[in-house]
């Protein structure tokens, strides 16, 4: 029986026409436990799980399940195989993170639809949700995401077409292989990344054709493979990457217009000290002013890969 | 031309595969040019250095 005094087979919906609004602090997702996993068909893991909460089981807003008192990894077994609505409810010790890292039940994970109080006091994400090919959609009331700090893997090989609004990560700074292989179209507004240090990686194999503004990276030292194997055809104004000392394949595969990767030259050369930097900038070509600050840092050590001088 | 490495045969090692329309161009003191990545891969293991494939990792 539930922990709120809920009987089985209670609508949680607030009458006709009104969707149940969930609590602000419960965890809230959606799982498959007939897809392929460490547990059985009606199971799932809470796989890497570290904190204490209570969960409820609906189907079609119904209870159908409650489990209490559960600690860090817990398997659980619903009441038939399907598709459930698991919502977690936080004890005082907290829920720091889940870390599928590519293994136990990440593929029977489809939605995360209310983030609660997951998180908050776990600034390090590293691989949480790493190999969950199914997790199409997380929630918006994401501000805790402020408080991360590494979110290397966290979203790597998901299947995320947006990003709500609300996830800037204004302290990132390992943002290594992040979202890297989802479907990405575009990423949300306010998403700067002001103390990004590690991009590897990081918005690699998405479907992106622009950056948020504001998106500069000043403190991005290694971009390597950042972008690659996305669309992009301009970069916000601003971004000119002065600590920057890896990026090698940082826009393979896209093209940059002309007027926009020129002037990313022109404030490479004017702005980053380093030398004997790798730069790839895909398939975007060059003006006469790029060009010379391009042979500028070329004599500086700089390799520089691109669609070469525009005719 | 299909895979490239600039290098100072120390410590730093550029390389890549151009494709078509691209051009590179380095003020390393060496550039090496390489028909298949094979070439490539066993260039810079002979330099001890490790390769990771150009496109998808999968």
């Amino acid at each position: 029986m539930s922990s709120l005094g809920l009987g089985l087979g209670v609508n949680r919906f607030f009458g006709r026409g009104q969707a149940f609004i969930p609590p602000p602090e419960e965890f809230i997702i959606e799982v498959n436990t007939e897809l392929t996993g460490t547990s059985n068909s009606d199971q799932f893991q809470f796989t890497g799980a570290v904190g204490e909460y209570d969960v409820e089981a609906y189907q079609n807003g119904n209870l159908v399940a409650t489990f209490e008192n559960l600690v860090n990894e817990q398997t659980i077994t619903l009441p038939s195989e399907g598709i459930y609505e698991l919502r977690c409810i936080i004890k005082p010790a907290g829920f720091n993170k889940m870390t599928f890292n590519n293994g136990g039940d990440r593929l029977k994970l489809l939605k995360i639809l209310n983030w609660g109080l997951y998180g908050v006091n776990e600034p390090d994400q590293t691989s949480a949700f790493f190999g969950c090919n199914n997790l199409t959609e997380i929630a918006g009331n994401g501000a805790w995401f402020d408080v991360i700090n590494n979110g290397s893997s966290m979203f790597f090989n998901n299947n995320l077409t947006s990003l709500p609004v609300g996830i800037n990560l204004p302290n990132l700074t390992n943002g290594r292989g992040m979202f890297f292989n989802n479907s990405l179209n575009s990423l949300p507004v306010g998403m700067n990344l002001p103390n990004l240090t590690n991009g590897i990686n990081m918005f690699r194999d998405n479907n992106l054709t622009s950056l948020p503004a504001g998106m500069n990276l000043p403190l991005l030292t290694s971009g390597f493979r950042m972008f690659q194997d996305n669309s992009l055809n301009s970069l916000p104004s601003g971004m000119e990457l002065p600590l920057l000392t890896n990026g090698d394949f940082m826009f393979l595969g896209n093209t940059i217009n002309t007027e926009r990767y020129s002037q990313l030259l022109i404030d490479l050369e004017a702005n980053n000290n380093n030398n004997n930097v790798a730069f790839h900038g895909g398939n975007s070509q060059y003006n006469a002013q790029g060009e010379i600050a391009r042979n500028a840092l070329v004599a500086r050590g700089w390799t520089i890969t691109d669609g070469g001088l525009e005719n | 031309m299909k895979y490239y490495l600039a290098h100072n045969d120390k410590d730093i090692f550029h390389y890549g595969k151009l494709e078509e329309g691209q051009q590179v161009d380095s003020g390393q003191p060496y550039f090496e040019e390489f028909e298949t990545e094979e070439e490539l891969i066993k260039f810079l293991t002979e330099k001890g250095q490790a390769y990771e494939p150009i496109h998808k990792i999968n």
